[in-house]
């Protein structure tokens, strides 16, 4: 199909776009960059954050940006819930303190004169905040000394891939639009492809550190969206629309040492709920293990998935492998049972994740008639996640 | 350099914008108080260029300044509400000291064919949500360079909703900028097709919006609310604090002047209902931050975005000023869930008990003197009679 042939990223453009937190400096000061969004990614890894004015972040580049702590419990669509022991109305819903990581700066290709940075969310005392996935993923990264993570997205996009039964448009622009926003990011595309098998583009990054893989795959499926939205096509990365749908998949390769363990698929079990958070990941399941890829949900946090299977792969506990889970409600239940899961990531964001999900679960069966099918609902509720 | 000024600006009672040419002859403009919105009062005024108030207007085309209401001999006019801020500054600042404010200011991009916002989903702090939007708010954004100093803008939790954030610095200067800010933005809004709402509650199945103002007071060089202790302000910082609460009920219709702003005071809506103060608290009314001296605080979080900014400021800050020089001290500090404590103050939830309240406010008296009391309360009793939701102020 001719519009939506492979691409791939012309070798020297990277680093020209490159853009070092000195560069950044440099052309806040020339006016070449005039806005500086300063982000955390919630539970869903959304970007959140503000867009300051690029003089006001140089004037303070390590300023840390106050946000309702309530934005790293909330739901898909930001709704608050009493159930969240980190954030809720008997806690004041506090804020939280975004300091920017200067090493994770990024041109945002796809907007013009805009630049991204992420942070380090902090509490009130200066600690790491124990909801923050972008934290969470640099201390087990750093735990587990992981190599370089390889990393792909897939997506659909196209007039209307939220239509039942839609089908992609080969002449769509979008895929240009999105591989040349991205070769401006300098975020480094191994290749763009479309997968006419499974009816999904599918982005190819280069293998990085953990949590520069992951703050590409989140930049990257934001400026999808932020593409579709500002042009004529639609793109989510819901997982699937339709019952004969494949879903799409973030598909994480980690480096080979991780692949070593034995304890692998018996944490990834415990685990897997971080990487298919949502009840429209399991509806139609695929194999969570494609070769030596782990197929999370293209609506996953990046930060989280690939912490969860660094985590597993990490290989302090010895254990049986086990089957992995095959339902949103198994998931969710190995998620909870699991002793490692409170072990790797704190008691705090168990209880929270598993409060997000469960909501997700109630919610999900009171709105829908056939909870085997795709409903107009999981449609409004889910096709702006990601 | 010197800058010459084409256009002169002025704010009516509502607290919008008044844009008139400089005359050619160099005449004096003059109007009357019913077209500065005191519809039972009669005066003339006359418009005096504030020459430290000097904004370049955003399409290049020149220089507007900001003008205060005098009467025609040239004194203080109690229809001007930039005079009444003034006033309450003297009063606040007579130890030399400088009263420091910042507001953050909640509005609705809105689809105008539709009067629907323009998105339907809460995306607060949402980056995706925002982009199709930045022609906009970036428009916005580059106010800056006109004098009205933004540092950021965000989505906010309203679905449509969006927040402006302003940098601190003289009160006077802080109220200026959520003048020409709600002007500019709308016409940058329009530059882009879209409506734009500071309306205190638009819609009634969707969020509020506010107008929180930050309060500090420096001298030397130093915060007068800094104690030198974390999560602890200084006596006199307690003591502002203590006179904000003590008159935030009575003064409550400055911030609140129309039927709708009582619509935004849901419990669990964030927009307090409680008079109240705690730390790092969204439930509470005035939220203290003490953390160091450079951004030792006070918000208030009560007052809507489409209230007169500098009626609002000034009767938080002459509160503020009673409560230093009463050595009023506050009651115990919130903490939890304001919303659930039947113990604390409710703050007036319709325009008419806010009324009531002002009436007989002796704050309010001493602020805007005895007449425009009166008169302010015959403007809002006209409000009272107009259907909910059927105006809205449009700057």
């Amino acid at each position: 199909m001719t519009g939506w042939a492979s691409r791939s990223q012309p070798s020297a453009a990277l680093t020209e776009t490159s853009l070092t937190f000195a560069g950044l400096l440099r052309e806040i000061e020339s006016g070449a960059i005039d806005t500086v969004r300063v982000c955390i990614a919630d539970h869903y890894g959304m970007l959140r954050g503000r867009r300051l004015v690029g003089e006001i972040f140089a004037s303070d580049p390590n300023g840390l940006q106050a946000y309702c702590d309530g934005a790293l419990v909330w739901d898909v669509h930001c709704e608050i819930f009493e159930e969240s022991d980190y954030s809720n109305f008997s806690t004041g819903y506090p804020d939280l303190f975004a300091r920017p990581d200067h090493a994770s700066v990024l041109r945002c290709g796809w907007s013009d004169g805009s630049a991204l940075v992420m942070t380090e969310v902090l509490t009130a005392d200066g600690e790491r905040s124990p909801l923050d996935p972008r934290g969470l993923l640099r201390v087990l990264a750093e735990r587990a000394a992981a190599g370089p993570v390889s990393t792909a997205l897939e997506l659909r996009a196209g007039q209307d891939p939220l239509a039942i039964g839609w089908r992609a448009d080969p002449l769509s622009s979008f895929a240009d639009r999105w591989l040349a926003g991205l070769t401006a990011s300098g975020i480094p595309v191994e290749s763009l492809e479309w997968d006419d098998q499974r009816q999904l583009l599918r982005l190819n990054l280069s293998a990085s550190d953990p949590l520069v893989a992951a703050d590409w795959l989140v930049a990257a499926r934001s400026a999808a969206r932020e593409i579709g939205l500002t042009g004529d096509d639609v793109v989510t990365a819901m997982p699937i629309v339709g019952e004969s749908d494949s879903p799409a998949r973030m598909l994480i390769t980690p480096g080979a040492a991780e692949l070593g363990s034995d304890t692998w698929l018996t944490k990834l079990g415990d685990g897997a709920l971080l990487c298919r958070p949502l009840p429209l990941d399991w509806l139609r399941p695929e194999p969570m293990l494609v070769g030596d890829s782990v197929a999370a949900s293209s609506q996953a946090n990046p930060y989280l998935a690939i912490a969860a299977i660094l985590a597993a792969a990490d290989g302090s506990e010895v254990g049986r492998p086990e089957t992995l889970p095959s339902s949103y409600a198994e998931a969710t239940e190995r998620f909870a049972l699991s002793a490692w899961t409170r072990q790797v990531f704190g008691e705090m964001f168990v209880h929270d994740t598993l409060a997000l999900a469960w909501r997700e679960a109630r919610l999900r069966s009171e709105a829908v008639t056939d909870s085997a099918a795709v409903d107009s609902w999981d449609i409004n509720r889910y096709g702006d996640v990601g | 350099m010197t800058i010459e000024w084409n256009e002169l600006g002025w704010v009516d009672r509502r607290g919008r914008l008044n844009r008139v040419a400089v005359p050619a002859d160099g005449q004096l403009v003059t109007l009357n108080a019913a077209q500065a919105g005191w519809a039972s009062v009669e005066a003339d005024l006359v418009l005096r260029p504030d020459t430290e108030s000097l904004y370049m207007l955003p399409d290049g085309s020149g220089a507007l300044v900001l003008c205060d209401l005098v009467t025609p001999e040239g004194d203080e006019s109690p229809w001007c509400s930039r005079s009444v801020l003034r006033r309450a500054l003297s009063w606040a600042e007579q130890d030399g000291a400088e009263l420091i404010a910042a507001a953050e200011l909640e509005f609705f991009l809105v689809r105008a064919d539709q009067d629907r916002p323009v998105f339907n989903n809460i995306e607060q702090y949402g980056i995706v949500a925002g982009e199709p939007y930045e022609p906009v708010l970036k428009a916005i954004r580059r106010l800056r360079s006109s004098g009205v100093p933004v540092i950021a803008s965000n989505c906010e939790y309203g679905a449509g909703q969006f927040e402006i954030n302003l940098q601190h610095g003289p009160a006077l200067a802080a109220a200026d900028a959520v003048l020409l800010l709600r002007r500019w933005a709308r016409e940058a809004a329009a530059s882009s097709g879209l409506g734009i709402s500071f309306d205190a509650k638009p819609w009634a199945d969707n969020s509020g919006s506010g107008m929180h103002f930050h309060h500090s007071r420096w001298k030397d060089g130093q915060n007068c609310f800094w104690s030198g202790e974390a999560e602890q302000m200084s006596a006199e910082g307690d003591a502002y604090l203590a006179g904000l609460l003590e008159a935030m009920a009575e003064l409550t219709v400055l911030g609140s002047p129309t039927t709708r702003a009582y619509l935004r005071r849901d419990d669990h809506s964030f927009c307090p209902t409680k008079v109240c103060w705690g730390g790092d608290n969204r439930t509470v009314a005035l939220r203290v931050t003490a953390e160091r001296e450079a951004v030792t605080r006070i918000e208030q979080r009560d007052a809507a975005s489409d209230t007169n900014p500098y009626l609002s400021l000034a009767g938080q800050i002459w509160a503020g000023t009673d409560g230093i020089h009463r050595v009023a001290v506050p009651p115990p500090i919130t903490t939890g869930d304001a919303y659930a404590r039947d113990d604390l103050p409710a703050l007036p939830t319709s325009l008419d008990q806010a009324l009531t309240l002002f009436r007989t406010s002796h704050l309010a008296a001493e602020l805007l003197g005895a007449e425009a009391q009166s008169a302010m309360v015959a403007a809002l009793e006209a409000e009272l009679d107009l259907p909910t939701g059927t105006e809205r102020t449009v700057f």
